[in-house]
């Protein structure tokens, strides 16, 4: 029983990360149709940037508030600089860009931090809570708040609020929100700004009891992709389901089969389920209108 | 007679002997840093990279997961040789037939996903091997892989030197151009771009694309499966990195530097980022950046890659002379072979001699067909019937349901309930190229030609598509096929087209061209999607009468239009839809022959009159504005 209640409680933390990450590449993808393989990348921006501030004996708070501020610098100047001009690009080329980009952020933190782990301690360092034998520290604790908060907080957003309402429409046809008068430009870098904005705040709650290297990027991204897909490149809060429901997976393979099984395992499963789920939702393979 | 495909891959022989001569001098030229043991890493990336290339470059499919067959490769080279001891000429064998195996499988599931879909499928399928690889260290070693001394035994002799890897990997590069170049030869290659340009449109015209993106899928996986299998023993080691993601994308780097859609773009994106690599490396971790800047500053600038950049250097260098311009893409061939076309008799427009025959079948027969999409009933219990040697017109205003039951029955859309079938036969349950292929012909409102191609190669589409498999390839059977395309368009007095690039022509031309596409194959039926719509009077003209021969040949024709002129003058039967259903049948006389008539068209049980005065107006002004559609 508490093996089951610690994997639940590891998974909790896990798949919060996982959600930001499916809901950083969802948002961006609902404002520019782009698929962000870059997304990761802000997590390990704001990670190594705030370990190396704590070394250089800035404190924790201010260190993390810097990170989480530079992740989202960084997203915003990838749109602007990066995307802005080559939205008319087809989606395999930009695709290729937004790994380019990602590249050139590991290559960038392989030159100036080199390839040691980096971490940093925890925000809340207060005694575990106990539930039945089970652990989980107040920062994962705080951690599955934020992500909740977030997560709920965007939905209400994008169902309740005019701005919101108005970034769904410009998602689902930017020329025509376009000509209705939304800013669909400001749409994106909000949408973007955000994205960058997750990756710090995860990287903030997680690197403590995770540690961060220079390619920490590109595997949280692909776990967020996979979320994200699993929403259907859309919705924040299947998004934010989607991501524990991933690390819960992980979790139980982990603790009752074998950790190395973890990975395999959990990407074979979605793989399959992901094509079930897009074979019986589409219309026709590769279709336009006719 | 290989001009069916773009200039740049025309003279396939003469660059693969420039290539080979490049190879074999390279490492001669004492460049500095590029030694042989280099020369032949680049060859072998080049190579892996080749595959990732001939899917992307050819048909469209973007793989971000290339590693995982190299890695593959390298580890069933690295399992059979150690740990069952197989001679290596057996370990290579079983390295690409496992490997190519393991793409059927994974191909099985991968391609029917769309764009990204399928490219981050890869992209986690190589994080998943790289992940299995690491989960079971007793057979795979574990993070650190697997290792051997660096001898290739063939059993005919062993390589050991610098020297002998790299005539290696020369001979490997060439068995992978080989096979690259014929894969693309000829129909293959035309296939390919259709598929690309407009998956739809490839299926419409009796491309089964599943098969044929799964049989390029297998066939890529053949150049990191080579590749692979010959790294391990050169590089003396294979490493879950090497199967995983950052491998992965690197390959796909490869080709973006290179060029893709270039034969040679994997291995000229090879030599510069591996040599750059190598010049730059001498401390530190450049080669992570090396390889970012590279790679953006290639894609951000040079949308062809350093092959595209070079050859457009070059044109611009040899002056506008020598540029090829969309006219010029194959002139001298076309004309020769207009000539040729004028010379011999034209073939019929259609099989006349067997319209009596024809007569007595049961053509086109629609029974009850509904479509709903969400909850909106585009097409509601609508039957109808459309004989040999007749022409049946299917009118009604925007979004009564038309376009919709041409895409049930052209097999595009799936219909809710009811059937369709031809001569007898239930078609229902068949997709869009069994259809095409058991004789039911489209066009679209929009034409959909592939604008790279030649107007003569669109049309020898319209026959290759729906013959056969994609592999099977005659030059016999081309030759013919080019020939009747040919004399499609000179009955049409359209042979000037034959060497333009669609996507050069107007609108006027693209549907004649489609129509003819459509055509060719002599279908039992053809649906027509409004193809009078953005003509001129002229080619209203033109259209009316090769609908009429195509009527006096025994064809079904089904047509859709807005213009009343057209209809009346040309169809037997008329059927007038609204709100998905069919609300009157008549003969054209009595529908459309007189301005009552047409007054009163919608009329009825409709109740839509109210909205519709008349159809002509809004003929006219759909007409007016076709070019915007879509």
């Amino acid at each position: 029983m508490a093996l089951f209640l610690q994997t639940i409680f590891s998974s909790l933390v896990n798949g919060s990360v996982y959600a930001l990450m499916g809901v950083g590449i969802v948002l961006c993808y609902r404002s520019s149709r782009i698929v962000n393989l870059a997304q990761g990348e802000t997590f390990m921006v704001a990670g190594i940037l705030t370990a190396k501030m704590v070394a250089w004996g800035v404190p924790l708070g201010f260190a993390g508030l810097t990170g989480i501020v530079a992740a989202t610098l960084a997203s915003l100047l990838f749109e602007r600089v990066v995307l802005r001009t080559r939205l008319s690009w087809a989606p395999e080329r930009l695709i290729i860009v937004t790994v380019g980009v990602a590249f050139l952020a590991e290559g960038l933190a392989d030159r100036l931090a080199g390839a040691d782990q980096y971490g940093f301690g925890n925000v809340l360092n207060g005694s575990p809570v106990i539930v039945a034998g089970a652990a989980i520290s107040q920062q994962g604790v705080l951690l599955v708040a934020v992500t909740l908060v977030i997560g709920v907080g965007l939905v209400w957003f994008f169902r309740r609020t005019l701005l919101g309402q108005a970034m769904t429409a410009s998602a689902e046809n930017p020329q025509a929100s376009a000509l209705l008068g939304v800013n669909i430009g400001l749409m994106r870098q909000i949408s973007f700004g955000l994205a960058g904005l997750l990756g710090g705040v995860s990287a903030f709650l997680l690197v403590p009891s995770a540690t961060v290297t220079f390619n920490s990027g590109l595997p949280l991204t692909l776990n967020g992709f996979a979320v994200a897909a699993f929403a259907n490149m859309t919705y924040p809060g299947r998004a934010l389901a989607g991501g524990i429901a991933l690390a819960l997976g992980e979790g139980f393979v982990g603790s009752y089969l074998s950790p190395t099984l973890e990975t395999p395992l959990v990407f074979g499963v979605l793989l399959v389920a992901g094509v079930v789920y897009l074979a019986r939702s589409e219309r026709f393979a590769g279709a336009r209108r006719a | 007679m290989n001009e069916l495909v773009p200039r740049r891959l025309g003279r396939p022989q003469a660059l693969l002997t420039a290539l080979v001569v490049v190879l074999l001098v390279l490492p001669v030229l004492g460049l500095p840093r590029l030694s042989l043991n280099l020369g032949a890493t680049i060859v072998l990336f080049g190579l892996a990279a080749t595959g990732l290339n001939l899917m992307l470059g050819y048909a469209g499919m973007l793989s971000l997961g290339g590693a995982l067959y190299l890695g593959a490769s390298g580890y069933i080279v690295a399992l059979t040789t150690q740990r069952w001891g197989w001679p290596m000429p057996g370990a290579l064998l079983a390295a690409l037939a496992g490997t190519l195996l393991l793409a059927v499988v994974l191909g099985l599931v991968l391609v029917g996903l769309s764009g990204h879909y399928f490219a981050v499928a890869n992209l986690g399928l190589a994080v998943a091997l790289g992940g299995l690889l690491v989960a079971f260290p007793e057979v795979t070693g574990g993070t650190s892989g697997l290792t051997t001394n660096r001898v290739l035994d063939l059993g005919i002799g062993t390589v050991s030197s610098d020297a002998g890897w790299y005539l290696v990997a020369v001979a490997a590069a060439v068995i992978g151009l080989l096979v690259f170049n014929w894969t693309v030869a000829g129909k293959r290659g035309r296939i390919l771009r259709l598929v690309r340009a407009d998956e739809l449109a490839a299926n419409v015209l009796g491309v089964r694309t599943f098969r044929t993106k799964l049989l390029v899928y297998v066939i890529a996986a053949f150049f990191p499966a080579l590749a692979g299998a010959l790294l391990f023993p050169f590089d003396g080691l294979v490493t879950p990195d090497g199967a995983g993601a950052v491998q992965s994308v690197q390959l796909v780097a490869l080709i973006v530097v290179g060029g893709v859609g270039y034969r040679l773009g994997g291995f000229t994106g090879a030599l510069v980022i591996l040599w750059l690599q190598a010049l730059v490396d001498t401390s530190g971790n450049w080669s992570l950046l090396i390889y970012a800047i590279v790679f953006l500053l290639v894609a951000f600038y040079a949308p062809g890659g350093i092959i595209g950049a070079l050859r457009e250097g070059w044109q611009r260098l040899a002056g506008p002379g020598s540029r090829p311009t969309a006219a010029a893409a194959a002139p001298p061939d076309a004309t020769t072979r207009d000539q040729q076309a004028d010379e011999g008799p034209p073939p019929p427009v259609a099989p006349g001699a067997q319209a009596a025959d024809l007569r007595e079948r049961a053509g086109l027969v629609v029974q009850g067909v509904s479509k709903s999409f969400g909850g909106v009933a585009a097409v509601r219990n609508v039957s109808l019937e459309v004989k040999p040697g007749t022409i049946v017109a299917l009118i009604g205003s925007n979004g009564a349901g038309k376009s919709t039951l041409v895409n049930v029955i052209s097999g595009i859309d799936r219909p809710d309930a009811g059937a369709v079938l031809l001569d007898g036969r239930d078609l229902t349950g068949l997709r869009a190229p069994e259809r095409t292929r058991a004789g039911i012909a489209r066009t679209f409102q929009v034409p959909r030609l592939v604008d790279e191609l030649t107007i003569a190669d669109n049309l020898v589409l319209g026959e290759e598509a729906a013959e056969g498999s994609f592999l099977r390839r005659s030059r016999a059977r081309e030759e013919k096929h080019r020939q009747q395309a040919l004399a499609r368009l000179a009955e049409g007095g359209l042979s000037e087209l034959a060497g333009r690039r669609a996507g050069s022509l107007g609108t006027g031309e693209r549907k004649f061209a489609e129509l003819v596409r459509a055509l060719i194959a002599n279908p039992a039926v053809c649906l027509l999607d409004e193809p009078a719509v953005g003509l001129s009077l002229e080619e209203i003209e033109h259209l009316s009468e090769w609908l009429l021969a195509l009527r006096a040949g025994g064809a079904a024709v089904l047509v859709i239009d807005h213009n009343l002129d057209f209809i009346h003058r040309l169809a037997d039967v008329v059927y007038v839809m609204d709100l998905g259903q069919i609300i009157k049948t008549g003969t054209a006389h009595e529908l459309v022959g007189t301005r009552d008539a047409r007054a009163s068209l919608l009329s009825g049980q409709g109740g839509r009159s109210q909205e519709n005065h008349g159809m002509e107006g809004r003929s006219q002004e759909n007409g007016g504005r076709h070019g915007e559609r879509d």
